[in-house]
């Protein structure tokens, strides 16, 4: 019998699925393995994929076209994705562009006729110290120079595929991490295991005073409790590796050093609710550290960190597994992580119900910040009152920080909480800036008379990333990149977030031309503070903030334009 | 989230609604207590008979004692609740939502056969939208004509999602639902392909009767003829759960 192309997809897609799983959980997996396989999903694998996980294509279509990285079309053999973050702007991004669209004779979102190349802006990558920085398929490239593009192409064409190390093209990270360079491994499990009960462990934490590390600052003992409390024959845990904040590198930084501390940190949060399965939820950019988190998990099960019978304790069994993401920065939220890990648009859910009471699958569902678990593991070994002994009244202990942009020693820092912007300036040599974008783009624009501020939840609660602008930085072209990176990824629910984000960046356009009233600016004000408090979940909360910034701290400056005329 | 079957022995909750005292099921969400008792809140993506979306964020109310506004569709009643549907702060935030709407397609009621009996332009009418501040984003959309009986025009659509919910819970065919992301989103038949070509689609008609503009009509009616009827809907949507 002949063969057709459509028997052999069918063929590869069957056998995909008995390694992947045939649930519609499964599905942006699948998706994502068909188009390794195939360089892009088809009508015909969705409409297959579709019918093999009993599911309307319909609503495999919705899910596909929903998220960045699945590929509709066919595209060259070499993705080349440039970061858009405002950091590797500030680097000379564009001008890497630039070399890219010389070199291969295309714009941005076109493929070159051979099929070789497809180029495409992306947002931040996670690189942000070392900006500008790209991604060639799923490798990275960082402190980029033209002339260095040049050589990375004309290696793509020669299709020299030598092995490279993963992290190969990527230097090292400044990283201070001193709590977590000294922790000793698998003592706060050893200890909760051998000599506290689940209630303790929770106890500790509340304790603590420990907040949520990935921007929200709920508490985490308490987190846990309401999950401890919520009865069900099954529980997850999740650790949100989704970092999508533009400006953060943390996590991958702790997952690339600590993985050890996070698992560590899941599976403790898996004894204290009494859960069975962790699942790390990881961003499609970081697919490159895939194979050293499934060597440390694997580790794990054969010293029966892992798996039935945790460390000889009867009846504690708890293992983890890696679902990628596929590049959806809205997923960050909780509730849309869940709704992508059920296979479906990851579009944020209504709440209440919290993913504490109804999560994943409607069960109770823990979601944490890489970074809250892997410092959970230092509190159980440590004990409470050593972190209740760093940081400040109300903000316990300490925070790691991405520091980028215009200051001489960026990286990643671990820092008692109470620190003033200005300190922390002193700190990574960027004194003298004009303005510190704290706690990433949702975050808040604190201009150089404010540098008194302290960061802390009683004045900048925050989740961690600092991008520093020297003086020479023009705050209409950091509006024009916050405003592009909201609109871009806006899931498209809520009329506000949807429109309105892009009625803020068209007025950005027009104050950048010089021709916007300052009767319209006010109504864009208004407009601000309709989506900040019409929108549902934290992207529309906090996608204006940066509108509301430059008005209130650079107003000279942005209504100083000559009208340019057309 | 399926409709929730209604159960015989729920707890009744007292509340205040713009100073009025209430009394209502204790599941029962803030939008279904407001329309029994005849307060009205605008909203668009939300039905009696369909599930909750929450996304069209007209039904926001002010809760006292709480900073952050509510979707009155996915909030429920609890003891105690002092809520506020109509104040000036409300009005002025639905105001800039209804103009987003008109601003982001091209919504020109004049040539709509959805004229004089479209839930966007009466909501229009009654939160005092005189006039669009915004300007027109004035992108081009398409008009799908393939099928026999109905057409469906982008350029009225407010993505409500009424279709896609009115299609996959009461129908069962789940022939629509929503592609792309933000402002790319559009909702459509089978894998994005003209409606009339959709192997799904039993032409039932649900999803243009639940249409709240002149997004899904029926073809070759006058603008006295496209009144859409709604009322099947939440009598279906019983009939089914009491199943």
């Amino acid at each position: 019998m002949l063969l057709t192309g459509q028997d052999n997809e069918k063929a590869v897609i069957r056998e995909l699925m008995t390694s992947i799983g045939s649930e519609r959980s499964e599905l942006i997996p699948l998706l994502l393995a068909v188009q390794d396989e195939f360089g892009y999903v088809s009508e015909f694998a969705m409409q297959f994929i579709a019918d093999q996980l009993k599911m309307p294509p319909t609503e495999v279509y919705g899910v596909a076209t929903f998220f960045h990285f699945i590929n509709k079309k066919p595209k060259g053999k070499f993705i080349i994705r440039l970061s858009r973050d405002m950091s590797s702007i500030m680097k000379g991004a564009k001008s890497v562009a630039r070399q890219l669209r010389n070199d291969l004779g295309i714009r941005f979102g076109e493929t070159t006729p051979d099929g070789m190349f497809t180029l495409e802006w992306t947002s931040c990558i996670g690189m942000n110290y070392q900006a500008p920085a790209m991604m060639v398929n799923n490798e990275v490239y960082s402190n980029l120079t033209p002339p260095m593009v040049h050589r990375i192409i004309e290696e793509c064409r020669q299709e020299i595929s030598i092995r490279r190390p993963t992290m190969g093209n990527v230097g090292e990270t400044y990283a201070s991490m001193l709590s977590y360079a000294s922790h000793e491994p698998n003592a706060a499990l050893t200890r909760a295991v051998r000599e506290m009960a689940p209630a303790d462990v929770i106890g500790e934490l509340t304790v603590s005073g420990l907040k949520g590390r990935g921007g929200a600052g709920f508490p985490t003992g308490v987190k846990w409790n309401l999950a401890a409390k919520a009865e069900s024959d099954l529980k997850y845990i999740i650790c949100n590796a989704d970092e999508g904040e533009p400006g953060t590198f943390k996590d991958r930084v702790i997952l690339g050093k600590y993985a050890d501390m996070v698992f560590e940190g899941m599976t403790l949060a898996g004894y204290a609710v009494g859960a069975t399965e962790g699942i790390l939820y990881l961003r499609y950019e970081y697919t490159h550290l895939r194979p050293h988190l499934e060597a440390v998990l694997e580790t794990r099960r054969q010293a029966r960190l892992l798996g039935e019978n945790i460390l000889d304790k009867d009846g504690f069994s708890f293992d983890i597994r890696i679902h990628m993401g596929a590049g959806a920065y809205v997923c960050g939220e909780e509730t849309a992580l869940i709704e992508s890990l059920e296979g479906r648009r990851g579009e944020p859910r209504n709440r209440p119900p919290y993913p504490v009471e109804k999560g994943l699958h409607g069960r109770p569902t823990i979601v944490n910040n890489v970074e809250t678990l892997a410092t959970a593991s230092c509190i159980v070994a440590r004990g409470a009152k050593w972190f209740t002994g760093i940081g400040t009244e109300r903000s316990k202990g300490f925070k790691l920080f991405s520091v980028s942009g215009d200051c001489a020693r960026p990286g990643v820092y671990e820092l008692p909480w109470g620190m003033t912007v200005q300190q922390l300036l002193e700190l990574v040599d960027g004194v003298g800036a004009k303005a510190v974008q704290v706690g990433g783009y949702t975050g808040e624009l604190v201009p150089a008379s404010q540098f008194d501020r302290v960061m802390g939840y009683e004045d900048l609660g925050i989740g961690g990333s600092i991008i520093v602008y020297g003086q020479g930085r023009d705050m209409l072209e950091v509006a024009e990149n916050y405003l592009e990176f909201f609109v871009e990824e806006s899931c498209g629910q809520c009329t506000g977030c949807r429109i309105g984000n892009q009625k803020l960046l068209d007025g950005v356009r027009l104050l950048q031309k010089g021709t916007c009233s300052n009767r319209y600016l006010n109504d864009l004000i208004g407009l601000s503070h309709s989506i900040k408090s019409t929108s549902k979940c934290g992207l529309g909360q906090a996608s204006p903030n940066v509108f509301i910034a430059i008005n209130a701290h650079f107003q000279e400056e942005i209504m100083a334009r000559p009208i340019l005329a057309a | 989230m399926p409709l929730p079957a209604t159960q015989p022995n729920v707890r009744v909750v007292t509340l205040k609604i713009d100073d009025l005292d209430l009394s209502a099921r204790e599941d029962e969400t803030l939008i279904e207590v407001c329309r029994e008792n005849k307060i009205p809140i605008p909203s668009l993506c939300h039905l009696d008979g369909l599930s909750v979306w929450g996304g069209c964020r007209l039904c926001v109310v002010e809760l006292e004692g709480q900073n952050r506004l509510l979707a009155a569709c996915s909030t429920r009643v609890a003891e105690g609740m002092r809520v506020h549907t109509n104040t000036e702060r409300l009005q002025r935030y639905r105001r800039t939502l209804i103009e987003l709407l008109f601003a982001e397609r091209n919504h020109i009621c004049s040539v709509c056969v959805s004229n004089g009996h479209c839930e966007l332009q009466w909501l229009a009418q009654k939160c005092g939208v005189d006039h669009v501040r915004v300007p027109y984003r004035q992108q081009p959309y398409p008009v799908d004509s393939s099928h026999e009986m109905f057409r469906l025009d982008h350029n009225r659509c407010v993505l409500c999602t009424r279709c896609v919910r009115v299609c996959d819970e009461i129908e069962g065919a789940h022939t629509w639902d929503v592609m792309g992301r933000g402002s790319d989103c559009r909702v459509i038949t089978d894998l994005a392909r003209p409606w009339g070509e959709s192997d799904t689609c039993t032409s039932c008609g649900k999803c243009v009767q639940v249409c709240p503009t002149g997004a899904l009509v029926k073809q070759g009616t006058s603008v006295g003829e496209m009144v859409k009827d709604q009322h099947f809907l939440p009598i279906l949507a019983r009939r089914r759960h009491a199943r």
